[in-house]
């Protein structure tokens, strides 16, 4: 397997995975739901995540030259690697579905007074085929070329917010409790980021440091994205549930002159270059995944479908970007945590015991 | 071998030649020993082969000689070889005389070729406010010399490679033994022998053969049209590669970004490199996307603008017949038809062009409706800024009209689907193992001291590592080095 992704991107694309949601709609949801401490909420998750993250890792670092599938392949066997995979495909095929519906949702609320579902899907599907059609090394260009913006963008909104926040919004603590924990998998849908790494076994040039400059970058991402919420909470308080895409919202705030104009709609525009880098790393996985227990050829034609079956499914349920929301939330989450964090258990202690009966062959010899 | 008779080879060849009038053929007798010259008269300097080659020989009437004792003795001209029967046409029509005496089939050859061409100039493509002015010309000799007297090396190599059934032209390849990966150099030679074309008019038909994707708008090899560049090149670890007949020499790898680097900028402030090079990144995006947007701006987000923008843009486009898009797409058509035309008129009349279409086109546009004074603002705008970086003029120009329609159908949305498009596409275009968008992706971090913004001279002490090299070091810093020795 050609090593052709550095540590650099690989961390770039880490990026896009866990940031470009979190930061857009997420808010709203916690604000709605949880409230003021939704911060405590979302630290939770993204933790629970990052563990997914050191588990994948540590596979990632024992099997260095195996692919994701072959690695299954020596741990479960080849049926074993297959229904995994499909599982796998599953998963990122409901997660691609998520983000075209939230890329349709966002051009809708920011960009574009009506907006006609075909206009909006056939350019995203060929440019998205056109990605994957280029291979994962152009991609993870494609990601590095971007994500410095969309790192910029996303920490100006920040300052602009720490700026603006009133912390004494952050009290009364927990005022209702840690109730809300127990509707965490119900959040399912949002987190679960990580399990992009399958796409990576295999493919990386590791640097000397590559474990610890991932962990230090996602940790940071981690509080940054908590604190970010807690900002925007803060910001609003109460009228925080109003304000449905955070990233754009709390860039009104930038201080800005009639002759100038505003300058949220240039995070607007750089947001849609993250959520379609996110919606294409997702297709890239799903196709992998087909692959591995179909066919393993004509990755074009596979993403291809999987982009006209996501706008049969939006067709069926007759465009209703909400409905297909709310299927998710109450129906999908039971897969979701299956897939989240199951799978990267499971073969967290399949290596695990494969390296003890391996640390016990020199003992018996 | 006594049989052989020069005055019958030398007609033979003159028959072969068609006996064309150009074909100059001279008889010389000595007694004892007979000899024929032949040569075309336009590519040979005649005064030369007078004073060099016919004058001394006739001194030596009545004695027999050989065809090595008459070059080694006789004549005393360093620029003769002696030739086999295979190669003397092939001598002949690169404008060498061939000698044949009597009872040898080989021939003498001297380089008399004296070619008709331009002195060196200036380069109109390449003009700079300091640093050197000299330009390549047609003569390839000439633009070797150029290239050599900057680099009095002997690792300086330099390989000839005859490309073209009919016109035979010779390409040089000129490049650091010791500095390029040598797998460059394997696959550029095997690139030109994969083709067997008749002729070679100029260095572009090369550039075709030597693409891996030659049906890209794209450029996959750069090009110079200036010595001191094509040293730096060099230097850095690239092949440049001189064509015969075409002052325009090919560099090879390229990236993408060197055509923002002008031969000023290292004749300059790094400073001020620094900003012209923020202002030519500035320049792409407004010559590409500027149009685009400016359509997607009135058709679809009017509400992005600032509302003294969107006044003045409202009244001035509020009764034009035309839509935004419509408007836009007829500017930029009167635009290129009005470049098109001036370039290729006579300069005298280039002048007259320019004011006829610049005021009266322009100006009684506006005046009569059809079109806005901001979007004639635009459009000039962004045409203007196609030339900061001239190489690239050709793809920015039709990547403008791409983008413009674009803007009209989707909008703001199209515009970031077709710059990812046209980005990914970018990501995936390696030309000779060298990433095209490198070093900004693939991130190289040494090769950022020459990007967008310039660091100093004297902290670039590696070779780019974006170009495959095998000697990293370009510079030693002695003081560095000195002071290591000390504390050992």
């Amino acid at each position: 397997m050609q090593k052709t992704v550095t540590t650099r991107q690989l961390i770039f694309i880490l990026v896009i995975s866990v940031l470009t949601l979190k930061v857009l709609f997420l808010p709203n949801v916690l604000a709605t739901n949880i409230g003021r401490d939704g911060y405590i909420f979302l630290f939770f998750m993204l933790f629970m995540d990052f563990l997914v993250l050191l588990m994948l890792l540590y596979l990632m670092n024992k099997y260095k030259d195996k692919t994701f599938y072959e690695m299954l392949e020596s741990m479960v066997g080849k049926i074993g690697a297959k229904i995994i995979m499909f599982l796998l495909f599953l998963y990122f095929l409901t997660r691609c579905w998520t983000r075209f519906q939230t890329s349709f949702i966002y051009l809708n609320e920011n960009l574009y007074t009506s907006f006609d579902w075909y206009i909006f899907a056939f350019p995203i599907l060929i440019v998205v085929v056109f990605c994957v059609m280029q291979g994962i090394k152009a991609f993870a260009r494609l990601s590095e070329f971007f994500v410095p913006v969309i790192i910029f963008g996303f920490l100006v909104a920040f300052i602009v917010g720490v700026v603006r926040a009133d912390f004494t919004n952050a009290l009364p603590f927990l005022e209702n409790g840690l109730n809300f924990m127990l509707s965490s998998h119900k959040y399912s849908l949002w987190f679960g980021d990580y399990l992009i790494l399958i796409l990576f076994f295999g493919r990386v040039k590791m640097d000397k440091k590559f474990n610890l400059k991932v962990i230090l970058s996602m940790l940071s991402l981690i509080l940054i994205i908590a604190t970010f919420y807690a900002v925007f909470y803060f910001t609003y308080n109460y009228n925080t549930v109003c304000h449905i895409n955070a990233i754009s919202d709390i860039m009104q705030f930038l201080p800005s002159v009639s002759d100038i104009g505003s300058f949220d709609w240039i995070l607007i525009l750089i947001w849609d270059i993250a959520l379609f880098l996110d919606l294409t790393l997702n297709t890239f996985a799903a196709v992998f995944a087909f692959s591995q227990v179909f066919t393993k050829k004509g990755s074009a034609i596979v993403a291809t479908i999987i982009l006209l079956v996501i706008l049969l499914i939006n067709y069926l349920l007759n465009f209703n970007v909400f409905m297909s929301m709310l299927i998710f939330r109450d129906y999908l989450w039971y897969y979701n945590v299956l897939v989240q964090g199951g799978i990267p258990l499971l073969l967290f202690i399949i290596g695990l015991c494969k390296r003890r009966k391996k640390d016990e062959v020199p003992v018996a010899q | 071998m006594d049989n052989i008779i020069a005055e019958k080879r030398v007609l033979g060849i003159k028959k072969e030649f068609l006996d064309s009038p150009d074909i100059i053929t001279k008889n010389i007798d000595l007694g004892k020993k007979k000899m024929s010259i032949i040569f075309i008269d336009e590519l040979c300097n005649q005064e030369e082969i007078n004073r060099s080659i016919i004058f001394p020989i006739n001194r030596f009437i009545e004695k027999d000689f050989t065809l090595e004792e008459l070059q080694d003795e006789i004549i005393n001209f360093c620029n003769a070889e002696i030739l086999e029967e295979k190669d003397i046409e092939n001598k002949i029509l690169r404008g060498f005389a061939v000698l044949f005496i009597d009872g040898d089939n080989r021939a003498l050859g001297f380089n008399t070729v004296m070619y008709p061409g331009r002195g060196v100039e200036e380069p109109p493509t390449s003009t700079v406010i300091s640093g050197p002015r000299e330009g390549f010309t047609e003569t390839l000799k000439i633009n070797l010399s150029l290239i050599r007297k900057r680099l009095p090396s002997k690792n300086l190599k330099v390989e000839e490679i005859v490309v073209g059934r009919r016109t035979k032209t010779r390409v040089n390849l000129v490049y650091f033994n010791d500095i390029v990966d040598i797998k460059v150099v394997d696959e550029i030679k095997k690139k030109l022998s994969n083709y067997d074309i008749d002729g070679v008019m100029d260095s572009y038909y090369l550039v075709k053969f030597l693409e891996n994707k030659p049906n890209s708008i794209f450029r996959q090899v750069g090009n110079c049209e200036k010595p001191d560049i094509a040293c730096a090149k060099i230097l850095e670890g690239r092949v440049v590669i001189l064509v015969d007949g075409t002052p325009i020499a090919l560099t090879i790898p390229y990236i993408m970004f060197e055509d923002f680097q002008s031969s000023n900028d290292y004749y300059s402030d790094a400073h001020r490199v620094s900003i012209l090079r923020i202002i030519r990144v500035l320049g792409l995006f407004i010559s590409i996307f500027l149009p685009g947007m400016y359509i997607a701006l009135q058709l679809y987000h009017y509400k992005v603008l600032p509302l003294k923008f969107l006044v003045t843009i409202v009244n001035t486009t509020q009764n034009l017949p035309l839509n935004p898009f419509l408007e836009i797409f007829f500017i930029i058509v009167l635009f290129d038809i009005l470049f098109e035309a001036s370039v290729r008129m006579p300069k005298y009349l280039g002048m007259a062009i320019s004011i006829v279409g610049a005021l009266i086109l322009g100006d009684t546009a506006v005046k009569a409706g059809l079109v806005s004074p901001p979007g004639v603002m635009i459009v000039a705008l962004s045409a203007i800024t196609v030339y900061i970086i001239p190489n690239q003029s050709s793809q920015i120009s039709l990547l403008r009209i791409v983008f413009a329609i674009i803007g009209g159908t989707l909008g703001f949305h199209g515009i970031i689907l077709g710059m990812l498009f046209l980005i990914v596409y970018l990501c995936n275009f390696d030309s000779f193992s060298t990433p095209y968008l490198a070093p900004y992706t693939p991130y190289i971090k040494g090769d950022l001291k020459d990007f967008v913004l310039k660091d100093s001279l004297t902290t670039m002490t590696s070779r780019p590592e974006s170009i495959p090299n095998k000697n990293k070091t370009r510079m030693i810093r002695k003081e560095k080095e000195d002071a290591k020795d000390s504390n050992n």
